[in-house]
C-alpha cells in the first residue's frame, strides 16, 4: 500500500532537511562516527544485552547458559510425542546417511554423502529448497583471487567480524575451503556474476579487506540453492527427499550413538522412523521465534528445531547468547515487514533520519552499533515514526542516492527493491522507506568441530544449526559460505562414519525420557511441545473461537 | 488508526476500526483488512499454512496464488506473500503444481538446443500463445526465453529466466 | 542503410553458414541487417486450415516486433520463414474478421493491421541495392563456377506471395551472373524437395531428390544454391543416400545464395561457416580457386 496520508506529512519533513543533508554529504561533513566509549555505551540499546530479554537454561548439556527467553522456551519443553507410544521396531526408511534439512547446507551435505557412495534420505520441513538460503541476497566471501588476496587475509576479517571470539579451526576450514566451493558451485553451472572474459566479479563487504564478494546479481543465495537443488534431483536414485516431513527427536543406540530420527508427516500427522548410519543435522536458524519481539527476514520454517533435538541429545550449544539483527529491515508497507534492505543503500549514500528529518547516526556504523542506534531513536528518545500497524521506524533516505549519484541510480543498481515497493505504489527514489531493525542470523548454535562432528557419535552439523565458526557476529557473505563448506565436510564425514559402522545396536528414544526427568528435577511444569516446526499467527480473534478441548497436532 | 497485536513480531491486525474487504478463499467468503496481502489474509482469516508458505517474502515460489476479480474474465497469477486482496478476489492457492522435469549430467551434455529438445521435446511445439508469459507470477518473459533457447541463445535465456523462483515442482521419482 | 532482419531459428542454429555470410555481405554492401531485439518462431510452417487461427500468434508476434522497433519493412532470408510470415502478413492486412479475433486474443500486444512489408533478401539486393551496385563490389568473380539455382516451393508458391512469377523467374539467374558465375536452369528447379517427408517417408524423399540432382547433374551443373535450410538438409545432407542408392549420381556440392556472395564480395572462407555444408563445397571452392584470391 502507498503511504497514508499522516506518513505523507512527516515525509515533507525528510524533504525539509534533505538538501542541506546532501549538501553536507557532497562536503564529506558527515555525522562523526561513534568512539569506542560511545559504541561501547550505545550497544546497551542492542537486544543482546537487555538482561531481562534472557535467562538462565536449567536442564540438558548447557545447563546455566544465559540466553534469550524465546530459545530456553523451546529447550524447557517436552518432545511432541510420548517415547512408550513409539514402536522403534517398526523402522519404515533404512539409510545410510539422513540429512535433516532440505535448504543449502542439508542439501550440499547430501551431494557429498552420495559422491561416497552413501544413499541418502533428505527429511526437510517444507519443500525441498524451502530455506534461508533461498533468500540470502548478497553474495558468498572466498578468496579466490590470489594476486590480491588469501585465505589468511580472509582469516582475519572472519575473526575480526565475531570479535576475535571464533573458534580458531573452524574459521581456518572456513576460509580455506572457500575457493573450492566458488569452484565446484560453478562445475555444477551456478550463474555467478562475471566479467566478459570469465573473471568472477567480487565486491567489498562490510568489513572484509578485500573485495572477495561473489554474487549472482542481487538473488546469490536463491541461484545456489536452484543449483544445487537441481544436482540434487538429478541424483534421484541415490538421494530421496521426503518433503513436509521435519524431524522432531534423533533415535540414538543402547551405546548412546546416533542411529535415525523420529519424522513427522505434517499433514497426515503420522509419525515415522528413520534408521540412519549417520545423520546431518541441517535445519538452518531460528529468526521465526521472534527474539524479543522482534520482526524477521528468515524463512517461514526457521524455528530452531534442529538445536531442540540435539540438544535434547546431549549437544551442547554455544554463542547463542548473540543474534545478529540487521539494521534496516521493511517495517511499512505490512506486506513487506522483516524484509531485509540492503547495506549498499547506505554505503550509497542514503541518511537514517528520524520523525524530525534529523540524522542521528552515521548511516555506516558496524551493524550492531546501528541497530542499536535505531533502536534507542525510537524507545528512548521517542523520534521513531509511528506506522499504521502500531510499530516504529526510522527513514532510510533513498532519494538522496538519486540526488548524489544521478537520476535513475536508485532504479538501475537496487532493481529488486524498487520492483517491491513499487508494487506497493511506493517510489523509493522519492519517497524514504521506513525501516527497523530486523532478526537476520543466529550467529550460535550447536557445538560441533572442524569435521562437522559432535560430541554424539554418529551426528553431524552444517551451516546456520551449528555455532563457533561466525564467533559473536558474522559478516555479510559468509553464511552462504558456511553452509557450502560445512555441508560438504559434514556430507563426506557422514559418508565415511556410515561406512565404517557396521552395528546399528537397538534403537532407543531413552534420552528423550530422560530429558523429560531432567525437566522435572528442574522443576519446570510447563505444556509446551517443542520442536515449534511453525509459528503460530493466529489472531486472537480467531483463536477465541478455536475451542477444541483437546489439540493434538499441527491443526487438530 | 487500528490497535495491532505484536506479540509475535508479525504485525497481526485486529477487526477493530479497519476497513473490511471480501475475498472468497476457495469460494468461501471472508471478510479481512483490506492491504493485506492475501497470506495475511488468510491467516488472519484463521488458516494455518502448512503448504503454500515459504519465505514470506517473494523468493522461495512457495505461494503461487491464481485469483479472479469480479466482472473480469481474466485468470490472474501472484505470489500470496506479495499480492494485496481486492474486494470480492476469488482465489484459491497453487502450493504444488506438477512439472517435468529431465535428468541431466551438466558435464555431458552441450549448448544446443537438440539437447534441449531431446530432454523437452514439448517446447519446440510452442505457437507462441504467450500463456506461459501470463502467468508466471515474477514477471518473466517465458515466451521470450523459451525462444532464446530454440535460437540457441542460451545466455539470452539465462538472463531473461534469471528471477525464476521455480514456483513448480518436478514429479519425477525424487520424493521418498 | 539499416533494416530490419529476421533470422529464424535454423539460422540462429543448423544453418548458421546461412546467416553469417549473409550478414557479412549485406555489411559489405553497406548495409546492416538489424535483427529483431525480440523474436520467436516464424511458426515454420503455414496453416492450411480455415479455422486454425493459433498457429498464426507465432508469426503475427514477429511482425509486431518490426513496428515496436518503428520499423515498416522486414528483410528474411530463410525461404520458409518468408513464407509463413508474409501469407500471416497478408491474412492479417486483408482478412478483418480473423484479424480482429487474433488482435483479440492477443490483447497484450498492440494491433496489428498488415502495416509491415515482408521482403525476401533476394528481394532486397535486387530493389534495394541493384545489381549494378553489386557487381561493382564484386572482389572475386565467381569465373567459370556452373550453377543451378533451386528455388523449391516456398519462395514461389503460392502466388500471392511468389518473390517473382515462377515461369519468369529472374532473381537466382541475376544474382549469379552479377557474381559472374554461369547459370544453369534446369526443369526441377522449382519441384518440391519433398520437404518433411524426407523424416515420414525417407524412401520417397531420397527419390525426390535423387531426381532434382540427377536433372541438375544432366543440365550440367558442377553447384546448387538455395535459399531454404530444408532444401539444403534435403538436397545436401541427404545426398549420399541418393548417391548410395543411384549410381549415376555424381556428387553435387550444395550452398546458400549468401555464401556464394559472401565469397564473390571477398570476405574469405571465415564468413561462410563452410563445415556445415555437405558434398566437398570447400573442395570446389578450392579447385575453383575462390577461395585464395581475396
Amino acid at each position: 500500500m502507498p503511504y497514508p496520508q499522516e506518513l505523507k506529512e512527516l515525509i515533507k519533513v525528510v524533504e525539509k532537511t534533505r538538501s542541506e543533508r546532501v549538501a553536507r554529504k557532497k562536503k564529506n561533513e558527515e555525522v562523526p562516527f561513534l568512539s569506542l566509549e560511545e559504541r561501547k555505551k550505545i550497544l546497551d540499546y542492542h537486544p543482546d544485552f537487555r538482561e531481562e530479554g534472557r535467562r538462565e537454561i536449567k536442564v540438558g548439556p548447557s545447563k546455566g547458559y544465559r540466553i534469550a527467553h524465546e530459545m530456553v522456551d523451546m529447550l524447557e519443553a517436552k518432545s511432541r510425542v510420548n517415547p512408550d507410544l513409539v514402536d522403534l521396531s517398526q523402522v519404515d526408511y533404512e539409510t545410510d546417511v539422513l540429512v535433516i534439512g532440505g535448504g543449502g547446507a542439508g542439501t550440499s551435505a547430501a551431494l557429498l554423502a552420495q559422491e561416497q557412495g552413501a544413499k541418502v534420505i533428505i527429511a526437510t520441513k517444507l519443500r525441498h529448497g524451502d530455506a534461508n538460503t533461498m533468500m540470502a541476497e548478497g553474495g558468498i566471501q572466498a578468496a579466490t583471487k590470489g594476486w590480491k588476496d588469501s585465505p589468511y587475509y580472509h582469516y582475519l576479517d572472519v575473526m575480526g567480524g565475531g570479535h576475535f571470539k571464533n573458534i580458531p579451526d573452524l574459521v581456518d576450514t572456513l576460509v580455506t575451503e572457500a575457493p573450492d566451493v566458488i569452484l565446484w558451485l560453478g562445475k555444477l553451472g551456478c550463474n555467478f556474476s562475471k566479467f566478459p572474459d570469465g573473471t568472477l566479479k567480487t565486491l567489498h563487504g562490510g568489513g572484509t579487506c578485500r573485495k572477495r564478494m561473489h554474487y549472482a546479481a542481487d538473488i546469490t543465495g536463491a541461484e545456489i540453492m536452484r543449483t544445487i537443488r537441481d544436482e540434487a534431483r538429478n541424483r534421484s536414485q541415490d538421494i530421496k527427499v521426503i518433503e513436509f516431513s521435519p524431524a522432531v527427536e534423533l533415535i540414538l543406540n543402547e551405546n548412546g550413538e546416533c542411529a535415525g530420527a523420529l519424522l513427522y508427516n505434517m499433514e497426515t500427522e503420522e509419525y515415522f522412523i528413520v534408521k540412519a548410519k549417520a545423520v546431518i543435522m541441517a535445519t538452518g536458524g531460528s529468526g521465526r521465534l521472534h527474539i524479543q519481539n522482534f520482526m524477521t527476514t528468515n524463512h517461514y520454517g526457521a524455528t530452531a528445531d534442529g538445536i531442540v533435538i540435539a540438544y535434547r541429545a546431549g549437544v551442547g550449544i554455544c554463542f547463542l547468547h548473540t543474534v545478529q539483527y540487521h539494521p534496516t529491515g521493511v517495517v511499512f508497507p505490512e506486506q513487506a515487514e522483516g524484509i531485509l534492505i540492503t547495506e549498499k543503500f547506505r554505503g550509497s549514500g542514503a541518511n537514517l533520519v528520524n520523525i524530525d528529518g534529523q540524522q542521528f547516526v552515521n548511516e555506516r556504523e558496524p551493524r550492531d552499533v546501528e541497530s542499536a542506534a535505531v533502536i534507542k531513536e525510537c524507545v528512548e528518545k521517542g523520534k521513531g515514526i509511528p506506522t499504521p500497524t502500531g510499530k516504529f521506524g526510522v527513514w532510510l533516505d533513498s532519494p538522496m542516492i538519486d540526488i548524489l549519484s544521478g537520476e535513475g541510480t536508485v532504479e538501475r543498481e537496487f532493481p529488486g527493491k524498487f520492483i517491491l515497493y513499487k508494487r506497493f505504489g511506493i517510489d523509493i527514489s522519492k519517497e524514504p522507506m521506513l525501516i527497523y531493525p530486523t532478526l537476520h542470523y543466529q550467529n550460535g548454535g550447536l557445538e560441533y568441530k572442524s569435521k562437522g562432528e559432535t560430541t554424539l557419535p554418529g551426528l553431524f552439523v552444517a551451516g546456520e544449526v551449528g555455532g563457533g565458526v561466525h564467533g559473536q557476529n558474522r559478516l555479510m557473505g559468509n553464511s552462504l559460505l558456511d553452509i557450502l563448506v560445512f555441508g560438504r565436510i559434514a556430507g563426506k564425514s557422514a559418508a565415511d562414519y556410515a561406512k565404517s559402522r557396521s552395528d546399528m545396536g537397538i534403537l532407543t528414544l531413552d534420552h528423550v525420557r530422560a530429558y523429560h526427568k531432567g525437566l522435572e528435577e528442574a522443576d519446570i511444569e510447563t505444556d509446551r511441545v517443542s520442536p515449534m516446526l511453525l509459528p503460530d499467527y493466529t489472531l486472537p480473534h480467531v483463536k477465541e473461537r478455536q475451542l477444541t478441548s483437546c489439540y493434538v497436532g499441527t491443526l487438530r | 488508526m487500528s490497535t495491532t497485536d505484536t506479540t509475535k513480531g508479525e504485525s497481526k491486525e485486529t477487526t477493530s476500526g479497519k476497513e473490511l474487504v471480501s475475498i472468497f478463499v476457495m469460494g468461501k467468503k471472508y471478510e479481512v483488512p483490506k492491504n493485506l496481502t492475501i497470506m495475511k489474509a488468510m491467516e488472519y482469516a484463521g488458516y494455518k499454512y502448512i503448504r503454500g508458505c515459504g519465505c514470506r517474502g517473494g523468493i522461495c515460489g512457495a505461494c503461487g496464488t491464481v485469483y479472479r476479480k469480479p466482472g473480469d474474465y481474466h485468470i490472474y497469477v501472484g505470489l500470496a506473500c506479495q499480492t494485496v486482496v481486492e474486494d470480492g478476489m476469488y482465489l484459491t492457492q497453487l502450493p504444488f503444481f506438477p512439472a517435468n522435469r529431465a535428468t541431466y549430467n551438466l558435464e555431458a551434455i552441450g549448448s544446443d538446443p537438440e539437447e534441449v529438445y531431446k530432454k523437452y521435446p514439448e517446447l519446440f511445439r510452442c505457437v507462441a500463445c504467450n500463456a506461459c508469459t501470463k502467468v508466471c507470477p515474477m514477471d518473466i518473459s517465458v515466451m521470450d526465453y523459451i525462444s532464446a533457447i530454440k535460437q540457441g541463445d542460451f545466455e539470452k535465456a539465462t538472463e531473461l529466466s534469471f528471477d525464476c523462483i521455480q514456483c513448480i515442482f518436478p514429479f519425477e521419482n525424487y520424493g521418498g | 542503410m539499416k533494416i530490419s532482419y529476421y533470422p529464424g531459428c535454423t539460422l540462429k542454429t543448423k544453418a548458421k553458414n546461412m546467416d553469417c555470410p549473409g550478414v557479412a555481405a549485406l555489411n559489405a554492401l553497406g548495409v546492416e541487417l538489424v535483427e529483431l531485439p525480440r523474436w520467436n518462431c516464424c511458426g515454420a510452417v503455414f496453416s492450411l486450415a480455415d479455422d486454425d487461427l493459433l498457429h498464426l500468434l507465432a508469426p503475427v508476434r514477429d511482425l509486431i516486433r518490426v513496428v515496436e522497433q518503428g520499423d515498416n519493412k522486414l528483410v528474411v532470408a530463410c525461404s520458409m520463414c518468408y513464407n509463413t510470415l508474409a501469407r500471416a502478413n497478408l491474412l492479417m492486412r486483408e482478412n478483418s474478421e480473423k484479424r480482429h479475433t487474433i488482435n483479440t486474443f492477443m490483447e497484450e500486444e498492440r494491433d496489428y493491421n498488415g502495416e509491415v512489408e515482408v521482403v525476401h533478401l533476394l528481394s532486397f539486393l535486387r530493389d534495394e541495392i541493384g545489381w549494378e551496385k553489386i557487381k561493382e563490389s564484386i572482389k572475386v568473380p565467381l569465373r567459370g563456377l556452373k550453377i543451378a539455382p533451386y528455388y523449391g516451393c516456398t519462395l514461389l508458391r503460392p502466388q500471392s506471395v511468389a518473390i517473382e512469377p515462377p515461369e519468369k523467374r529472374t532473381l537466382f539467374k541475376d544474382l549469379i551472373e552479377t557474381m559472374g558465375a554461369t547459370v544453369v536452369d534446369f526443369p526441377a528447379s522449382t519441384d518440391c524437395c519433398s520437404s518433411y517427408q524426407i523424416l515420414s517417408n525417407p524412401d520417397i524423399g531420397i527419390e525426390t531428390v535423387s531426381k532434382i540432382l540427377e536433372s541438375a547433374e544432366s543440365w550440367g551443373a558442377e553447384a546448387i544454391v538455395t535459399s531454404c535450410p530444408l532444401c539444403e538438409y534435403n538436397l545436401g545432407k541427404r545426398q549420399e543416400d541418393a548417391l548410395r542408392k543411384h549410381d549415376k549420381l555424381k556428387e553435387l556440392p550444395t550452398f546458400y545464395f549468401t555464401q556464394l556472395l559472401a565469397l564473390a564480395l571477398g570476405l574469405g572462407a571465415e564468413v561462410c561457416n563452410f563445415e556445415l555444408n555437405h558434398n566437398g563445397v570447400v573442395r570446389l571452392m578450392e579447385s575453383k580457386k575462390f577461395l585464395t584470391a581475396a
